[in-house]
């Protein structure tokens, strides 16, 4: 076990866990933040994507060790009251079937977003390719990202 | 008569195999490989093969691209954690072991890597060489 002070969401947390403890499981399990999603666990569905340091990545491959002095942002912490453009896109177009993906998608589509304010729409499939939606609902998020890039 | 014309034929027959052939092999290889790429290895190492900084290493231009195809077979069938040098960069995430993918699906993705983005590794990684590595 080792000490861990993470930036998460703005705020400093102290956390003790194996170094090797995927960020995940310290997110569920340590701090109760459980709007990150465990999907396959191999990095290959993107339900459990996060922010470090503005960047999208899968936490359940990330050691807790890995992280250093970055600052982690989940969805939680996207924005104050759950009205990031991407957010308010996802209730207009009605985006959620099930909504266990949801969670990694929008955390992928805020990151892309932030570097590529205006993606084309094949910037957006290859953007967006690494998150698996079950329900089929591909069609809704992209168009909510659409809407989205128009919004800022 | 008919003899010249099939030797006439034979000949440069041989020399389009052992010339062209290879070299169309290894391009719809790259082709099948970055659809390949695409789907499993893009999320972490990114379309343009730079990584994540500082959390996943670049592929793109990458030492640890130079390594012998047994290595990198070894990468994707076995996975790898712990700490990793590449360019002089020390990482540390965690590459998911992806023994799902077929012994083509490997080849074609590890040929794709090796001569993408400014890589240009010779030789070509054949299904043969992943299904020889694979532990049965």
């Amino acid at each position: 076990m080792a000490t861990y002070n993470l930036k998460i969401n703005g705020e400093t947390k102290n956390v003790d866990v194996d170094p090797m403890t995927p960020v995940l499981w310290v997110l569920r399990e340590h701090l109760n933040l459980t709007g990150t999603k465990y999907g396959c666990g191999v990095a290959a569905c993107g339900a459990c994507t996060i922010h470090l340091d503005g960047a999208a990545v899968r936490s359940c491959q990330l050691p807790v060790t890995a992280i250093g002095t970055k600052s982690i942002t989940t969805i939680e912490g996207l924005s104050a009251n759950g009205d990031h453009p991407v957010q308010k896109a996802w209730l207009e177009h009605d985006v959620a079937q099930c909504g266990y993906c949801q969670t990694g998608q929008i955390m992928s589509a805020a990151a892309l977003l932030k570097t590529n304010p205006n993606p084309t729409e094949a910037q957006i499939e290859t953007a967006m390719t690494g998150n698996i939606c079950r329900c089929g609902t591909y069609l809704r998020i992209r168009d909510a990202i659409k809407s989205a890039a128009k919004q800022k | 008569m008919i003899k010249v014309l099939a030797i006439s034929l034979i000949i440069p027959g041989i020399f389009l195999l052992s010339g062209f052939v290879p070299d169309q092999t290894l391009s719809e290889s790259i082709k099948r490989g970055k659809e390949v790429y695409t789907l499993y290895c893009q999320s972490c190492h990114m379309e343009d093969g730079k990584g994540t900084p500082d959390i996943n290493p670049p592929v793109a231009k990458a030492d640890y691209v130079k390594k012998p195809a047994m290595t990198l077979i070894g990468v994707v069938l076995d996975g790898q954690s712990g700490e990793v040098v590449v360019n002089g960069k020390k990482y540390n995430a965690i590459m998911a072991p992806q023994p799902y993918l077929t012994d083509e699906q490997i080849a074609d993705v590890l040929n794709y890597i090796r001569n993408s983005w400014g890589n240009k590794i010779s030789g070509t990684i054949t299904p043969a060489a992943v299904k020889a590595l694979r532990k049965t």
